[in-house]
Protein backbone atom coordinates (compact mmCIF):
# COMPACT_ATOMS: atom_id res chain seq x y z
CA UNK A 1 0.00 0.00 0.00
CA UNK A 2 1.29 3.60 -1.00
CA UNK A 3 2.07 5.85 1.48
CA UNK A 4 -0.68 8.21 0.45
CA UNK A 5 -3.72 10.04 2.05
CA UNK A 6 -6.19 10.68 -0.37
CA UNK A 7 -8.86 12.66 0.95
CA UNK A 8 -12.09 15.06 -0.20
CA UNK A 9 -12.77 18.27 1.94
CA UNK A 10 -15.37 21.07 0.76
CA UNK A 11 -14.57 20.00 -3.22
CA UNK A 12 -11.42 19.40 -2.85
CA UNK A 13 -9.98 16.13 -4.05
CA UNK A 14 -6.32 16.14 -2.03
CA UNK A 15 -3.02 13.66 -1.81
CA UNK A 16 -0.65 14.10 1.04
CA UNK A 17 2.11 12.53 0.10
CA UNK A 18 3.05 11.32 3.63
CA UNK A 19 6.93 10.06 3.39
CA UNK A 20 7.97 13.51 1.42
CA UNK A 21 5.40 16.03 3.17
CA UNK A 22 3.86 16.87 -0.30
CA UNK A 23 0.39 18.07 -0.76
CA UNK A 24 -1.09 18.07 -4.07
CA UNK A 25 -4.67 19.17 -5.55
CA UNK A 26 -5.80 16.65 -8.14
CA UNK A 27 -8.45 16.71 -10.73
CA UNK A 28 -11.46 13.30 -10.68
CA UNK A 29 -9.04 11.81 -13.57
CA UNK A 30 -5.60 11.82 -11.31
CA UNK A 31 -7.72 11.13 -8.73
CA UNK A 32 -8.71 8.10 -9.92
CA UNK A 33 -5.56 6.80 -11.58
CA UNK A 34 -3.81 7.63 -7.97
CA UNK A 35 -6.22 5.33 -6.22
CA UNK A 36 -5.56 2.50 -8.75
CA UNK A 37 -1.68 3.33 -8.45
CA UNK A 38 -2.35 3.03 -4.55
CA UNK A 39 -2.38 -0.87 -4.66
CA UNK A 40 0.37 -1.82 -6.43
CA UNK A 41 2.43 1.33 -6.80
CA UNK A 42 2.69 0.27 -10.91
CA UNK A 43 1.72 2.79 -14.06
CA UNK A 44 -0.29 0.05 -15.73
CA UNK A 45 -3.78 0.66 -15.08
CA UNK A 46 -4.55 3.52 -18.21
CA UNK A 47 -6.80 0.69 -19.29
CA UNK A 48 -8.47 0.29 -16.16
CA UNK A 49 -10.12 3.68 -16.69
CA UNK A 50 -13.26 4.17 -18.33
CA UNK A 51 -12.53 5.31 -22.08
CA UNK A 52 -16.00 6.89 -21.99
CA UNK A 53 -15.25 9.55 -19.58
CA UNK A 54 -11.67 10.31 -20.28
CA UNK A 55 -9.70 10.54 -23.36
CA UNK A 56 -6.86 8.42 -23.84
CA UNK A 57 -4.47 11.14 -24.31
CA UNK A 58 -5.91 13.12 -21.00
CA UNK A 59 -5.22 9.57 -19.56
CA UNK A 60 -1.63 9.65 -20.69
CA UNK A 61 -0.91 13.41 -19.60
CA UNK A 62 -1.89 12.66 -15.96
CA UNK A 63 0.19 9.43 -15.99
CA UNK A 64 2.94 11.29 -17.38
CA UNK A 65 2.35 14.12 -14.16
CA UNK A 66 2.08 11.36 -11.40
CA UNK A 67 5.57 9.68 -13.08
CA UNK A 68 7.28 13.59 -13.24
CA UNK A 69 6.28 14.02 -9.47
CA UNK A 70 7.01 10.69 -8.48
CA UNK A 71 10.61 11.27 -9.64
CA UNK A 72 11.07 14.42 -7.75
CA UNK A 73 9.84 12.26 -4.77
CA UNK A 74 6.77 14.47 -4.15
CA UNK A 75 4.31 11.34 -5.01
CA UNK A 76 4.67 8.62 -3.83
CA UNK A 77 8.08 9.19 -2.68
CA UNK A 78 9.76 6.08 -0.67
CA UNK A 79 10.82 6.50 3.29
CA UNK A 80 12.79 9.88 3.85
CA UNK A 81 16.23 8.84 4.89
CA UNK A 82 16.79 8.43 8.12
CA UNK A 83 13.28 7.08 8.73
CA UNK A 84 14.95 3.82 10.29
CA UNK A 85 16.98 5.10 12.63
CA UNK A 86 15.73 4.97 16.14
CA UNK A 87 15.76 8.96 17.26
CA UNK A 88 15.70 9.24 21.27
CA UNK A 89 16.24 11.66 24.01
CA UNK A 90 18.44 13.70 22.65
CA UNK A 91 20.54 16.71 24.30
CA UNK A 92 18.66 17.96 27.32
CA UNK A 93 17.41 21.27 26.47
CA UNK A 94 14.01 22.46 27.75
CA UNK A 95 12.32 22.06 31.19
CA UNK A 96 8.85 23.07 32.53
CA UNK A 97 9.38 24.18 35.81
CA UNK A 98 6.38 23.87 38.57
CA UNK A 99 7.00 27.10 40.26
CA UNK A 100 4.24 25.86 42.42
CA UNK A 101 2.22 23.44 42.66
CA UNK A 102 -0.43 25.37 45.07
CA UNK A 103 -3.11 26.63 42.36
CA UNK A 104 -5.76 30.07 43.11
CA UNK A 105 -7.85 27.84 41.51
CA UNK A 106 -9.28 24.88 41.36
CA UNK A 107 -10.41 23.69 37.90
CA UNK A 108 -11.86 20.27 37.89
CA UNK A 109 -10.41 18.41 35.05
CA UNK A 110 -6.51 19.76 36.39
CA UNK A 111 -4.22 16.95 35.34
CA UNK A 112 -1.71 18.16 37.92
CA UNK A 113 -3.90 17.26 40.99
CA UNK A 114 -5.80 14.16 40.60
CA UNK A 115 -6.15 11.81 43.63
CA UNK A 116 -2.53 9.67 44.23
CA UNK A 117 -0.37 12.21 42.12
CA UNK A 118 1.80 15.09 43.24
CA UNK A 119 2.91 13.80 46.77
CA UNK A 120 6.45 15.11 45.80
CA UNK A 121 4.74 18.28 43.97
CA UNK A 122 3.36 20.45 47.20
CA UNK A 123 4.32 24.00 47.69
CA UNK A 124 6.73 26.68 45.72
CA UNK A 125 9.68 25.84 44.10
CA UNK A 126 12.91 26.67 45.98
CA UNK A 127 15.42 28.74 44.75
CA UNK A 128 18.17 26.25 45.06
CA UNK A 129 15.90 24.01 43.12
CA UNK A 130 14.74 26.42 40.26
CA UNK A 131 19.05 27.05 39.76
CA UNK A 132 19.68 23.71 39.97
CA UNK A 133 17.46 23.34 36.90
CA UNK A 134 19.20 25.78 35.02
CA UNK A 135 22.33 24.70 35.36
CA UNK A 136 21.12 21.45 34.51
CA UNK A 137 20.45 23.00 30.85
CA UNK A 138 24.06 24.80 30.97
CA UNK A 139 25.79 22.23 31.56
CA UNK A 140 24.69 20.10 28.60
CA UNK A 141 26.86 19.70 25.80
CA UNK A 142 26.55 21.13 22.27
CA UNK A 143 23.39 23.39 21.22
CA UNK A 144 22.66 27.21 21.18
CA UNK A 145 18.81 27.26 22.72
CA UNK A 146 17.81 26.68 26.20
CA UNK A 147 13.66 27.03 27.29
CA UNK A 148 12.08 26.93 30.35
CA UNK A 149 8.48 26.92 30.38
CA UNK A 150 7.04 28.29 34.19
CA UNK A 151 4.21 25.87 34.80
CA UNK A 152 1.81 24.42 37.76
CA UNK A 153 -0.22 24.70 39.63
CA UNK A 154 0.21 28.47 39.37
CA UNK A 155 3.25 29.78 38.14
CA UNK A 156 2.85 33.73 39.69
CA UNK A 157 2.14 32.24 43.51
CA UNK A 158 5.95 32.10 42.92
CA UNK A 159 6.86 35.03 40.66
CA UNK A 160 9.76 36.30 42.85
CA UNK A 161 11.11 33.04 41.98
CA UNK A 162 10.63 33.63 38.30
CA UNK A 163 11.89 37.26 38.21
CA UNK A 164 15.43 35.37 39.60
CA UNK A 165 15.43 32.73 37.60
CA UNK A 166 15.39 34.50 34.60
CA UNK A 167 18.19 36.71 35.35
CA UNK A 168 20.01 33.57 36.60
CA UNK A 169 19.36 32.15 33.22
CA UNK A 170 19.89 35.04 31.29
CA UNK A 171 23.35 35.50 33.38
CA UNK A 172 24.46 31.73 32.76
CA UNK A 173 23.59 32.14 29.25
CA UNK A 174 26.22 34.49 28.52
CA UNK A 175 28.92 33.20 30.00
CA UNK A 176 27.43 29.99 28.09
CA UNK A 177 27.35 30.89 24.96
CA UNK A 178 23.31 30.06 25.14
CA UNK A 179 20.15 31.60 24.29
CA UNK A 180 17.19 31.17 26.80
CA UNK A 181 13.34 31.57 25.52
CA UNK A 182 10.83 31.40 28.38
CA UNK A 183 7.23 31.04 28.29
CA UNK A 184 4.85 30.98 31.39
CA UNK A 185 1.22 29.15 31.92
CA UNK A 186 -1.25 31.28 33.78
CA UNK A 187 -4.76 31.43 34.58
CA UNK A 188 -4.10 35.29 35.12
CA UNK A 189 -6.08 35.79 38.56
CA UNK A 190 -2.31 37.32 39.49
CA UNK A 191 -2.02 38.93 36.40
CA UNK A 192 -0.86 42.41 37.51
CA UNK A 193 0.68 45.53 37.05
CA UNK A 194 4.11 44.41 38.50
CA UNK A 195 3.65 41.17 36.69
CA UNK A 196 2.93 42.18 33.38
CA UNK A 197 6.20 45.06 32.92
CA UNK A 198 8.39 42.52 33.84
CA UNK A 199 6.89 39.74 30.90
CA UNK A 200 6.78 42.10 28.62
CA UNK A 201 10.07 43.30 29.18
CA UNK A 202 11.50 39.91 28.93
CA UNK A 203 9.14 39.42 26.17
CA UNK A 204 7.89 36.32 27.44
CA UNK A 205 5.48 34.14 25.22
CA UNK A 206 2.55 33.79 27.35
CA UNK A 207 -0.15 30.67 27.61
CA UNK A 208 -3.71 32.24 29.27
CA UNK A 209 -5.93 29.59 30.40
CA UNK A 210 -9.69 30.56 29.27
CA UNK A 211 -12.35 28.14 28.43
CA UNK A 212 -14.61 30.93 26.13
CA UNK A 213 -17.82 31.47 26.92
CA UNK A 214 -18.35 32.53 31.19
CA UNK A 215 -20.96 29.57 31.56
CA UNK A 216 -18.27 27.24 30.32
CA UNK A 217 -15.13 28.55 32.04
CA UNK A 218 -16.66 29.28 35.31
CA UNK A 219 -18.33 25.57 35.12
CA UNK A 220 -15.33 23.98 35.28
CA UNK A 221 -12.44 26.78 36.29
CA UNK A 222 -13.89 27.19 40.01
CA UNK A 223 -11.89 29.42 42.56
CA UNK A 224 -10.96 27.66 45.51
CA UNK A 225 -14.01 29.01 47.12
CA UNK A 226 -16.18 27.67 44.87
CA UNK A 227 -16.70 30.86 43.02
CA UNK A 228 -16.63 31.90 39.55
CA UNK A 229 -13.38 32.79 37.81
CA UNK A 230 -14.52 34.06 34.48
CA UNK A 231 -15.36 37.68 35.42
CA UNK A 232 -11.66 38.06 37.14
CA UNK A 233 -9.77 36.95 34.59
CA UNK A 234 -10.84 38.68 31.91
CA UNK A 235 -10.05 42.00 32.31
CA UNK A 236 -6.72 40.73 33.68
CA UNK A 237 -5.89 39.33 30.03
CA UNK A 238 -7.36 42.82 28.33
CA UNK A 239 -5.33 44.86 30.14
CA UNK A 240 -1.83 42.43 30.24
CA UNK A 241 -2.13 41.85 26.01
CA UNK A 242 -2.95 45.74 25.28
CA UNK A 243 0.30 46.52 26.63
CA UNK A 244 1.98 44.26 24.70
CA UNK A 245 -0.21 44.96 21.68
CA UNK A 246 -1.69 41.91 21.11
CA UNK A 247 1.45 39.88 20.61
CA UNK A 248 3.28 36.91 21.39
CA UNK A 249 0.66 34.99 23.28
CA UNK A 250 -1.92 31.51 23.30
CA UNK A 251 -5.41 31.81 24.95
CA UNK A 252 -5.56 28.17 25.43
CA UNK A 253 -8.82 26.63 26.13
CA UNK A 254 -9.74 23.27 27.26
CA UNK A 255 -13.28 21.59 25.79
CA UNK A 256 -14.71 18.86 27.36
CA UNK A 257 -17.90 16.76 27.03
CA UNK A 258 -19.79 19.52 28.84
CA UNK A 259 -19.09 21.66 25.40
CA UNK A 260 -18.90 19.92 22.39
CA UNK A 261 -20.05 22.90 20.78
CA UNK A 262 -16.69 23.96 21.30
CA UNK A 263 -17.16 26.29 18.16
CA UNK A 264 -19.12 28.59 19.94
CA UNK A 265 -15.87 29.29 22.33
CA UNK A 266 -13.49 29.96 19.69
CA UNK A 267 -15.88 32.43 18.52
CA UNK A 268 -16.94 34.13 21.73
CA UNK A 269 -12.81 34.43 21.96
CA UNK A 270 -12.54 36.16 18.54
CA UNK A 271 -15.66 38.43 19.50
CA UNK A 272 -13.36 39.51 23.06
CA UNK A 273 -10.74 40.59 20.39
CA UNK A 274 -8.45 37.56 20.52
CA UNK A 275 -6.37 36.54 17.84
CA UNK A 276 -3.93 33.69 18.99
CA UNK A 277 -5.82 30.74 20.14
CA UNK A 278 -5.51 27.29 20.89
CA UNK A 279 -8.38 24.84 21.65
CA UNK A 280 -7.33 21.46 23.61
CA UNK A 281 -9.57 18.45 23.93
CA UNK A 282 -9.13 17.73 27.88
CA UNK A 283 -6.97 15.09 28.60
CA UNK A 284 -9.63 12.79 31.40
CA UNK A 285 -10.07 9.13 32.77
CA UNK A 286 -13.06 7.75 30.34
CA UNK A 287 -15.21 7.32 33.72
CA UNK A 288 -15.37 11.23 34.46
CA UNK A 289 -18.62 12.58 33.52
CA UNK A 290 -16.70 15.50 31.78
CA UNK A 291 -14.51 12.98 29.72
CA UNK A 292 -14.61 12.76 25.85
CA UNK A 293 -16.10 9.35 24.63
CA UNK A 294 -15.78 7.76 21.31
CA UNK A 295 -19.61 8.50 20.31
CA UNK A 296 -18.73 12.17 20.59
CA UNK A 297 -16.41 11.97 17.68
CA UNK A 298 -18.68 13.12 14.70
CA UNK A 299 -19.87 16.05 16.77
CA UNK A 300 -16.43 16.98 17.27
CA UNK A 301 -15.42 16.50 13.74
CA UNK A 302 -18.87 19.05 12.97
CA UNK A 303 -17.32 21.21 15.24
CA UNK A 304 -13.86 21.41 13.51
CA UNK A 305 -15.86 21.85 10.08
CA UNK A 306 -17.43 24.79 11.39
CA UNK A 307 -14.11 26.19 12.99
CA UNK A 308 -12.44 25.98 9.49
CA UNK A 309 -16.05 27.82 8.15
CA UNK A 310 -15.11 30.78 10.55
CA UNK A 311 -11.02 30.38 9.93
CA UNK A 312 -12.06 30.92 6.34
CA UNK A 313 -14.72 33.87 7.11
CA UNK A 314 -12.48 35.91 9.07
CA UNK A 315 -9.83 35.60 6.79
CA UNK A 316 -11.55 36.56 4.10
CA UNK A 317 -12.68 39.70 5.79
CA UNK A 318 -9.22 40.28 6.70
CA UNK A 319 -9.49 39.73 10.38
CA UNK A 320 -7.48 36.30 10.32
CA UNK A 321 -6.56 34.35 13.93
CA UNK A 322 -4.30 31.98 14.42
CA UNK A 323 -5.93 28.57 15.53
CA UNK A 324 -2.67 26.19 17.38
CA UNK A 325 -3.84 23.11 14.90
CA UNK A 326 -4.06 24.83 11.95
CA UNK A 327 -0.87 26.33 11.59
CA UNK A 328 1.13 24.23 9.80
CA UNK A 329 4.47 24.76 7.59
CA UNK A 330 4.83 21.77 4.88
CA UNK A 331 8.02 23.45 3.14
CA UNK A 332 9.65 25.12 6.09
CA UNK A 333 8.67 23.26 8.91
CA UNK A 334 10.79 20.78 10.84
CA UNK A 335 12.85 17.99 9.44
CA UNK A 336 12.48 14.16 9.55
CA UNK A 337 14.22 14.08 13.17
CA UNK A 338 11.71 16.10 14.89
CA UNK A 339 8.92 14.62 13.23
CA UNK A 340 10.20 11.12 14.27
CA UNK A 341 11.25 12.02 18.08
CA UNK A 342 8.09 13.98 18.71
CA UNK A 343 7.48 15.98 21.42
CA UNK A 344 11.04 15.37 23.32
CA UNK A 345 9.22 14.03 26.38
CA UNK A 346 11.62 12.36 28.47
CA UNK A 347 14.79 12.98 26.54
CA UNK A 348 15.07 16.54 25.10
CA UNK A 349 12.04 18.07 27.44
CA UNK A 350 11.58 17.14 31.01
CA UNK A 351 9.51 18.81 34.12
CA UNK A 352 10.58 19.42 37.12
CA UNK A 353 8.27 18.80 40.16
CA UNK A 354 8.27 21.82 43.12
CA UNK A 355 10.60 19.94 45.11
CA UNK A 356 13.25 19.01 41.99
CA UNK A 357 12.05 15.61 41.02
CA UNK A 358 12.50 15.17 37.30
CA UNK A 359 9.51 13.36 35.38
CA UNK A 360 9.43 13.21 31.10
CA UNK A 361 6.94 15.82 30.59
CA UNK A 362 4.86 18.01 32.99
CA UNK A 363 1.61 15.08 32.84
CA UNK A 364 3.81 12.93 34.59
CA UNK A 365 5.00 14.73 37.19
CA UNK A 366 3.59 12.89 40.70
CA UNK A 367 3.33 9.36 38.83
CA UNK A 368 6.20 7.61 40.52
CA UNK A 369 7.04 4.46 37.81
CA UNK A 370 8.54 7.76 35.83
CA UNK A 371 10.66 9.82 38.24
CA UNK A 372 14.16 9.92 37.02
CA UNK A 373 15.91 11.52 39.67
CA UNK A 374 16.08 14.66 41.81
CA UNK A 375 18.05 17.88 41.45
CA UNK A 376 17.80 18.40 45.29
CA UNK A 377 19.84 15.40 46.12
CA UNK A 378 23.13 16.91 45.56
CA UNK A 379 24.73 15.24 42.05
CA UNK A 380 22.04 14.15 39.98
CA UNK A 381 21.76 10.84 38.47
CA UNK A 382 19.23 10.51 35.92
CA UNK A 383 17.49 7.73 35.29
CA UNK A 384 18.18 8.37 31.20
CA UNK A 385 16.99 4.64 30.65
CA UNK A 386 13.06 5.74 31.80
CA UNK A 387 13.53 8.60 30.06
CA UNK A 388 14.44 7.17 26.98
CA UNK A 389 11.49 4.44 26.93
CA UNK A 390 9.26 7.85 27.24
CA UNK A 391 11.05 9.17 24.36
CA UNK A 392 11.47 6.25 22.21
CA UNK A 393 8.04 5.61 22.82
CA UNK A 394 6.38 7.53 19.91
CA UNK A 395 8.39 5.39 17.12
CA UNK A 396 7.39 2.37 18.97
CA UNK A 397 3.73 2.68 18.69
CA UNK A 398 2.56 0.36 16.41
CA UNK A 399 -0.64 1.99 15.06
CA UNK A 400 1.63 4.76 14.23
CA UNK A 401 3.52 2.72 11.76
CA UNK A 402 1.24 2.43 9.14
CA UNK A 403 -0.98 6.05 10.03
CA UNK A 404 -0.71 8.18 7.28
CA UNK A 405 -0.19 11.42 10.01
CA UNK A 406 2.39 10.05 11.88
CA UNK A 407 4.89 12.55 10.43
CA UNK A 408 3.01 15.61 11.45
CA UNK A 409 1.54 14.28 14.79
CA UNK A 410 5.23 13.19 15.86
CA UNK A 411 3.64 9.68 17.26
CA UNK A 412 1.28 11.87 19.47
CA UNK A 413 1.78 12.35 23.39
CA UNK A 414 3.33 9.57 25.62
CA UNK A 415 1.33 11.13 28.69
CA UNK A 416 -2.13 10.34 26.80
CA UNK A 417 -0.80 6.99 25.93
CA UNK A 418 0.18 5.99 29.12
CA UNK A 419 -3.09 7.66 31.33
CA UNK A 420 -5.91 7.11 28.23
CA UNK A 421 -4.96 4.45 26.63
CA UNK A 422 -3.15 2.58 29.58
CA UNK A 423 0.06 1.89 27.70
CA UNK A 424 2.91 4.25 26.09
CA UNK A 425 3.15 1.68 23.24
CA UNK A 426 -0.54 1.88 22.63
CA UNK A 427 -2.63 4.92 21.30
CA UNK A 428 -5.91 6.23 22.69
CA UNK A 429 -8.78 6.48 19.90
CA UNK A 430 -10.04 9.52 20.81
CA UNK A 431 -6.59 11.15 20.50
CA UNK A 432 -5.73 9.93 17.48
CA UNK A 433 -9.18 10.29 15.60
CA UNK A 434 -9.18 13.81 16.88
CA UNK A 435 -5.50 14.54 15.14
CA UNK A 436 -6.65 12.96 12.61
CA UNK A 437 -9.49 15.23 12.04
CA UNK A 438 -7.51 18.40 12.86
CA UNK A 439 -4.50 17.16 10.87
CA UNK A 440 -7.05 16.70 7.17
CA UNK A 441 -8.78 20.08 8.00
CA UNK A 442 -5.02 21.82 8.66
CA UNK A 443 -4.18 20.58 5.08
CA UNK A 444 -7.07 21.47 3.35
CA UNK A 445 -6.33 25.34 4.77
CA UNK A 446 -2.56 24.76 3.11
CA UNK A 447 -4.33 24.36 -0.38
CA UNK A 448 -7.39 27.60 0.07
CA UNK B 1 0.36 20.41 -14.84
CA UNK B 2 -2.92 19.49 -16.23
CA UNK B 3 -4.29 17.55 -13.54
CA UNK B 4 -2.03 17.63 -10.55
CA UNK B 5 -1.72 21.14 -8.91
CA UNK B 6 1.45 21.06 -6.18
CA UNK B 7 0.14 22.41 -3.37
CA UNK B 8 3.72 22.72 -1.19
CA UNK B 9 6.34 21.00 -1.64
CA UNK B 10 6.88 18.94 1.25
CA UNK B 11 10.74 18.73 3.34
CA UNK B 12 11.03 15.54 4.44
CA UNK B 13 13.37 14.30 2.26
CA UNK B 14 16.32 16.23 4.09
CA UNK B 15 17.37 15.01 6.69
CA UNK B 16 20.98 15.37 6.30
CA UNK B 17 20.49 18.86 5.33
CA UNK B 18 19.04 19.49 8.96
CA UNK B 19 18.56 17.46 11.72
CA UNK B 20 20.31 20.04 13.84
CA UNK B 21 18.57 18.97 16.80
CA UNK B 22 17.73 22.89 18.02
CA UNK B 23 14.14 23.06 17.17
CA UNK B 24 11.36 23.84 20.11
CA UNK B 25 10.52 20.93 22.44
CA UNK B 26 6.63 20.66 21.26
CA UNK B 27 5.71 20.62 24.97
CA UNK B 28 6.57 23.67 25.25
CA UNK B 29 4.15 25.50 23.46
CA UNK B 30 0.64 26.46 23.09
CA UNK B 31 -1.09 22.77 23.38
CA UNK B 32 0.54 21.22 26.50
CA UNK B 33 -1.65 18.26 25.58
CA UNK B 34 -1.39 17.74 22.16
CA UNK B 35 1.69 17.25 20.35
CA UNK B 36 1.96 18.69 16.68
CA UNK B 37 4.88 18.41 15.38
CA UNK B 38 3.69 19.70 12.06
CA UNK B 39 2.62 23.11 13.76
CA UNK B 40 6.55 23.62 15.15
CA UNK B 41 9.25 25.61 13.49
CA UNK B 42 12.64 24.88 12.13
CA UNK B 43 15.02 27.13 13.99
CA UNK B 44 17.79 27.06 10.50
CA UNK B 45 14.97 28.23 8.42
CA UNK B 46 14.11 30.86 9.75
CA UNK B 47 17.03 31.64 10.84
CA UNK B 48 18.10 31.54 6.86
CA UNK B 49 14.84 33.37 5.77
Amino acid sequence: MADLHMFQYRGKRLVYDVNSGSLHEVDELAWELMHLMCNDNTNEHIDELPATNYSRPDIKQAQTEINTLQEQQLLFSSPPPGVAHRFGGGRLKSLCLFMSSNCNLQCRYCFARPPGKGKDNKGNMSRDVAFRAVDLLLEQEGGDFCELDFFGGEPLLNFPLIRETVAYARAGGLRKGKEFTFTLTTNALLLGEEVGTFLNEEDMSIILSLDGRPAVHDQMRRTLSGGDSYARVLPRIHKFLQERGYNNYYIRGTYTAHNLDFCKDVEHLLAEGFDSLSMEPVVAAAELPYALQQEHIPRLEQEYDRLVELFLERRAAGRPFNFYHFDMDLEKGPCVYKRLSGCGAGGEYLAVAADGTLYPCHQFVGTEAFRLGKLADGPLELDTASGERVACSAAQRNECSYCWARFLCGGGCAAASYFLAGDLYQNDKIYCALQRIRLERALYLQAV
Amino acid sequence: MRHIKIVKKGNLQELEKRGCRECQASCQSACKTSCTVGSQRCRQEEQDR
